[in-house]
């Protein structure tokens, strides 16, 4: 499956992202909003996606090397390490991305939520073995996924164009410029290059993106079995999934759904 | 003299009923959906987990549950969007048997792979006239987080009914509008391309 096909679709994807991010930062920056006739909505979002095409090619790639690497990888992952060693590297990870993630709650001026971070990564690292137990969200302090790209949300910015990374895959200028400035701002990274220990950064890297890939490849067969449009599917879903993370999972919004009185 | 006397205390005694009144209505309101919601869950965990009966004789008790407790009729108008105007009786008859039988296709391969987990029914608000929110947890067996899921239940005609599932706060209905809006719009803006790919399903 992983042939020369693939190789050409990431070369390709290579040369033109370059070619692409330029063109996304102009359209950024004149915050192009492509208003068709009718567009396709998430909701009550407005999916931008004028790349589509070139989205779509890379979202094919992704997919190639997701059936051909990355679940194999998985399914091995989850042979070898039982769930509950699972959890423990996911909350070590976790533990690990405090000082981010206690940053972009400070940004977004959540400070309840600041203040549980603080507690977290105290509690978990002393309590927790160092973060490998989350002992506080046993006692109620639940975690929060937060970056830099909700922050940017929370402050106002638009999604911009949705983008397919290659290897990532869904996201939007905002949300992938986001990930961008978490991983340079991460001071695990600043500390692990200053001691001389990349490839430690490396691994903490690679594991992150392997707890992200098992968190979600059941959801994406899914979603691919259950749908007719694979990729907009994941692009709706994405969008959704995306806004909940912006309202903190505030349990007050649901999608609006009209009467159909006529029915 | 008495006759005031009791008019003040009828006063303050409709002041308090009044005042007590409205949060009692509220729940009420959200009691019956919840209950449905509970119950519906229950019994689909309750032959899921069966081990006595066979896997085709699962998938049909799970069916029958899905059809008389998703309102499929509103979920496949509601997925289907702006196209439902531009379609015709016959085009509209055809999409929601084609509908039915592929969410209930979807959800019986879904819930097949039970594996214990437990639903937790914790709250519920109400959204509108006729519609209420429930809120649940989906807990693992094992170790691993919990997931939550809500319930948009809504009440036509003294019967409660799903209209829509929200995982993690992803919407199975907007997703698939979404997804049909997508088939429809590359393939011309024509209703019959969404129905060509749910025959072929």
């Amino acid at each position: 499956m992983f042939n020369n096909k693939a190789v050409a679709v990431l070369a390709d994807g290579k040369t033109s992202m370059i070619l692409v991010m330029s063109v996304l930062a102009c359209l950024f920056l004149v915050s192009c909003s492509s208003t068709s006739k009718d567009p396709i909505m998430a909701g009550d979002i407005i999916i931008n996606d004028p790349l589509e095409n070139h989205n779509r090619r890379v979202f094919a790639f992704n997919a190639a090397v997701d059936d051909a690497v990355i679940h194999p990888i998985v399914e091995g992952y989850r042979a070898v390490v039982p769930s509950p060693g699972r959890t423990g590297v996911r909350n070590f990870l976790r533990n690990l991305k405090s000082p981010v993630t206690l940053a972009n709650q400070v940004l977004q001026g959540d400070l309840p939520g600041a203040k549980d971070v603080v507690l977290r990564a105290v509690i978990n690292s002393l309590v927790g073995l160092g973060g490998l137990f989350d002992v506080a969200g046993a006692e109620g302090i639940e975690y929060e996924a937060e970056d830099f790209g909700q922050t940017l949300a929370v402050w106002g910015v638009d999604h911009g164009p949705y983008m397919v990374v290659p290897f990532l895959g869904p996201s939007s200028l905002r949300d992938y410029a986001g990930y961008a400035v978490d991983s340079f701002a991460d001071p695990v990274r600043w500390y692990l290059h200053n001691i001389d220990e990349e490839p430690l950064y490396y691994t903490k890297v690679g594991l992150e993106y392997l707890d992200l890939r098992e968190s979600l490849m059941d959801v994406l067969k899914d979603l691919e079995s259950s749908s007719i449009d694979y990729y907009a599917a994941v692009r709706a879903t994405y969008y959704q999934r995306r806004d909940a993370l912006v309202r903190d999972e505030d349990t007050d919004s649901a999608p609006a759904f009209p009467s159909y009185d006529d029915f | 003299m008495p006759a005031k006397r009791f008019a003040v205390i009828f006063v303050v005694f409709a002041l308090f009923s009044g005042l007590y009144a409205q949060p009692v209505q509220a729940g009420d309101k959200t009691a019956g959906a919840e209950a449905f919601v509970n119950g519906m869950a229950q019994r689909a965990i309750d032959f899921l987990g069966d081990e006595s009966i066979t896997h085709d004789q699962r998938q049909a008790k799970f069916k029958k549950l899905l059809k008389t407790s998703f309102d499929m009729k509103t979920i496949g108008r509601f997925a289907l969007g702006r196209y439902w105007r531009a379609s015709n009786e016959a085009e509209r008859k055809e999409y929601l048997k084609l509908f039915e039988t592929m969410v209930v296709e979807v959800y019986s391969n879904r819930f097949g792979e039970y594996k214990g987990q437990t639903v937790e029914v914790r709250s519920a608000r109400l959204d509108g006239e006729t519609d209420a929110i429930v809120t649940s947890y989906v807990l693992p067996v094992g170790s691993g987080s919990e997931i939550q899921v809500d319930w948009r239940v809504r009440r036509k005609g003294g019967q409660y009914k799903i209209i829509d599932v929200i995982v993690a706060g992803v919407s199975m209905s907007v997703t698939q509008r979404s997804d049909f809006a997508s088939v429809i719009q590359r393939g011309g803006g024509k209703v019959n391309v969404l129905l060509a790919h749910l025959r072929s399903e």
